[in-house]
């Protein structure tokens, strides 16, 4: 029997567990739900030592265990199967199976044993048919998390913890995965595992957690709730609460115009986004959702069609010539693609300035040193980043302040549209909160926004109107309030158009 | 370092504000000191351990031998801050020392410089282009053009050294103002040349934002490939400043000058606090890691330690340093 005591786990300010404490039966799969950012994966790294808590123990067995380690935990009969995953890519299935495992013969490695035990552990999984010799990262994603399932079972775990098993897989390809869930619990093993999909939750699960700002809002057997009760205790509040309303609305020209636009894995593509528009775009991965964000950004130069920007023609072979037209293009990667991690706060506030024309930061191509201080302070102060002194380094800065830093940059330099992917991902409710109010303030104050995003309730929260994705294709275009979240869903993990006033293609 | 720094954000009250700014004052100077306490540590040892260090005829010594090294390692400051690295700097010195002799001979002074100059940034510009617009690693390019020049010296001179070089060479290369050597005053204009495009204009603010993050550098419309063509175009520029002033100061233009002096440029950028992953680095603190390494060896010298020895010291040094640095909370640019 594993649980928890009192477990709280403090990440500089932000308290991502605040005493929790859980007891999970053995033998039953335990299903743990929540928003982003809710405390859910903080917990199951917890349970598999790899997160230590700054309060409270872990229990095993009746017994407080303080675990050292991911190596710890496998000794204590607990496996864990990371949502990004641990495998190595340049190594076959068999390798990675037993790695850290191997036996030697005469000081060679034995890869008769490697392969008997890589087989070995496919077997007990019942997915023989996985090609075991070949570099993992040459299998689909949906078989790499089958060699990572595994790889932990080859330790012969008797507790499976799942970090979101199915987030990189399409519906048709989390199926088997969740079977095996089942197969895994009907065999004896205790599995615990995260989910975004509330499906998975009632499909698999014996009992739920949900978890909301580190603390347990329901826990209670799968067969006595409801699909509403888990996602009001998620929630906790209503909607309409949560996202702030629009004070103006779009104006009928579009600033940008896309007329048959394609790329790979994006079929031509029409639509228009307007002035003062938050438009909504969502999709799982691999829809497509993501690629439109970058052609529009020029990350992603369009193989055809045309695209303009008020009416002119334009190219965008790369971000800098998108930036020359007014757009900007704010990555779903904060850490490694927005941020200078070692340049401090304000540093990493004006870079954009530091290419733009008649900049304001540059005389003579020298830094104004005094003006930029100004500039750091006015963008700070607008975007609500709360931080002592801006010439720190940005790494002190909590996740949710380091993408109000981001979104800040672009209070300074002036640009007509703003292209966010996934702009609340990992940060805490109150700094989501605060994006969602700049989403809006940017859009009232006349620049389009695209706004990406694998969320749906924000995007249905603060879209003007909704562009769904599947497999590349625009399966539907929706103003505010015409479609539902399980509407979104349904779509865009089907492909399949619903039964409501859907409106092909571009309606503007 | 860990729990001050927990402290610091623990604490977002007005007080935790004042004890954030006097702890990163403190922080501050404490960073930027640590490098120049080592260097009077090592200059005080030294004159204790021999009276001759301070004499006037051994400081002159010590500027004589760091004034190359240090013009080198100005360049390898812009590019190790951008995440590369330049391993052709020596090999640049010794092709265009020896073409920069050849046409000094043939013509005049001003001449082979010119010459010079061209070769440097030649290569340069070969070794930016190939870093910035295909995908080998600058380690990898920088290892070709070393072989490259330095096979291409052996070829032009036949192995042999250029001797007799025009007097108004050898008298530059030996002047002095006051008690300083001229080559050093020359290095010492590069390097607050240096320190000042790094620290104060446009071009150096890219050249962080580059190391620190390539991505983020390009989605704020940032001319990345166009700055890091030009840093290595510096970077052999200043090498080719090198070899005038070392042809100049040994009045002989040799095919293997300059061997292995990318690394002890390199070590002085590390030994001033730049990381080899971007991002960190000054030209100021480069130039003290440069005169630390020319203390240490002219020191060990004097005090009759063998070259061999040198070597192992030096190489022990420029770990300790990394080691430490890896302690130290750095400072944000």
């Amino acid at each position: 029997m594993i649980g928890a005591r009192e477990l709280t786990v403090e990440f500089g300010p932000v308290r991502a567990l605040d005493g929790v404490s859980l007891d999970i039966t053995p033998g039953e799969v335990h299903a743990l739900a929540g928003e982003n950012g809710s405390g859910k994966s903080t917990l199951l790294k917890v349970l598999g030592g790899v997160q230590r808590p700054t309060n409270g123990t872990v229990v095993l067995d009746n017994e407080a265990v303080q675990l050292a380690g991911v190596h710890h935990a496998q000794t204590l009969g607990i496996g864990m199967v990371f949502q990004e995953l641990s495998l190595f890519p340049h190594l076959s299935g068999y390798a990675n199976v037993a790695i850290g495992r191997e036996k030697t013969r005469f000081g060679l490695l034995d890869t008769r044993d490697v392969k008997r035990q890589a087989r070995a552990a496919m077997e007990r999984l019942g997915l023989a048919d996985i090609d075991l010799a070949a570099p993992v990262s040459a299998l689909p994603v949906a078989e790499q998390q089958m060699v990572e399932v595994a790889k932990c079972m080859s330790r012969v775990p008797r507790i499976i913890l799942f970090d979101e098993p199915t987030a990189s897989l399409s519906r048709r390809e989390a199926a088997p995965l969740l079977a095996l869930l089942r197969r895994l619990r009907d065999d004896g093993y205790t599995v615990v595992f995260v989910s975004h999909y509330l499906e998975e939750v009632f499909e698999v699960a014996d009992r739920v957690t949900v978890l909301r700002d580190g603390k347990i809002t329901l826990q209670a057997p799968i067969s006595e709730v409801t699909r509403e009760g888990v996602i009001r205790a998620m929630l906790g509040r209503k909607l309409t609460d949560f996202y702030p309303r629009r004070e103006g609305a779009p104006r009928d020209e579009p600033f940008l115009t896309l007329t048959g636009v394609s790329c790979d894995g994006l079929a031509p593509v029409d639509l228009q986004v307007r002035d003062r528009e938050v438009l909504g775009v969502v999709g799982t991965i691999g829809s497509g959702a993501s690629r439109l964000a970058e052609v529009i950004g020029g990350l992603r130069p369009a193989k055809t069609g045309a695209i303009t920007v008020r009416g002119t023609k334009v190219a965008l072979r790369s971000p800098a010539d998108a930036l020359r037209q007014g757009i900007a293009y704010v990555p779903e990667d904060r850490r490694s693609q927005a941020l200078l991690q070692q340049l401090s706060i304000g540093a990493n506030i004006t870079l954009p300035l530091l290419a733009a024309r008649n900049s304001p930061l540059v005389r003579a191509g020298f830094l104004r040193r005094g003006a930029e201080r100004s500039m750091v302070t006015k963008a700070v102060g607008l975007a609500g980043v709360r931080t002592g002194d801006p010439r720190q380094p940005i790494g002190v800065l909590s996740g949710g302040n380091q993408q109000k830093v981001v979104l800040g940059r672009w209070f300074l330099r002036e640009v007509g549209c703003l292209v966010l992917n996934n702009p609340t991902q990992g940060i805490d409710v109150g700094s989501k909160e605060e994006v969602y109010r700049h989403i809006n303030g940017l859009a009232d104050s006349g620049h389009a926004v695209v706004f990406v995003s694998s969320y749906y309730p924000e995007v249905l929260g603060l879209a003007d109107r909704i562009v769904a994705l599947y497999e590349g294709h625009v399966v539907g275009v929706f103003p505010r309030g015409s479609v539902t979240e399980e509407q979104l869903v349904e779509l865009t993990m089907s492909g399949r158009p619903i039964a409501v006033s859907a409106h092909k293609g571009d309606p503007s | 370092m860990t729990t001050t720094n927990s402290a610091l954000m623990d604490q977002p009250t007005d007080e935790g504000r004042t004890i954030s700014n006097r702890t990163a004052a403190v922080l501050r100077l404490l960073n930027s000191s640590l490098i120049a306490a080592a260097l009077i540590v090592l200059i005080v040892l030294f004159s204790i351990l021999s009276p001759h260090f301070l004499s006037s005829s051994n400081i002159v010594t010590i500027f004589d031998s760091v004034a190359v090294i240090a013009t080198l390692a100005i360049g390898q400051t812009f590019v190790i801050v951008t995440a590369g690295i330049d391993l052709s700097q020596g090999s640049v010195i010794a092709l265009s020392g020896v073409l920069g002799a050849q046409a000094m001979n043939g013509h005049n002074v001003v001449w082979g410089t010119v010459v010079a100059l061209l070769i440097g940034l030649a290569v340069g510009a070969f070794n930016g282009a190939l870093v910035a617009f295909t995908r080998i690693p600058a380690f990898i390019v920088t290892l070709g053009t070393l072989s490259i020049c330095s096979g291409a010296a052996q070829m032009i001179t036949g192995g042999q050294p250029i001797y007799q070089l025009p007097a108004s060479l050898s008298n530059f290369g030996t002047a002095y103002v006051g008690v300083f050597p001229f080559i050093i005053l020359v290095t010492i204009v590069l390097a607050v040349i240096g320190q000042v495009v790094l620290a104060r204009t446009r071009f150096g603010r890219s050249v962080y934002a580059i190391g620190s993050s390539r991505p983020a550098a390009l989605l704020s419309g940032l001319p990345v490939r166009r700055n890091i063509v030009l840093v290595y175009v510096l970077s052999g520029l200043l090498a080719a400043i090198g070899a005038v002033l070392l042809t100049a100061y040994v009045n002989t233009a040799l095919p293997t000058a300059g061997t292995d002096y990318e690394l002890y440029a390199i070590a002085a950028v590390v030994i001033g606090g730049g990381s080899l992953f971007g991002g960190q680095g000054a030209v100021w603190a480069s130039m003290l890691g440069a005169l630390l390494l020319s203390v240490l060896a002219v020191g060990t010298q004097l005090l009759g330690v063998s070259t061999y020895s040198q070597t192992v010291i030096l190489g022990c040094v420029v770990l300790a340093a990394v080691y430490i640095d890896s302690f130290r909370k750095r400072v944000a640019i």
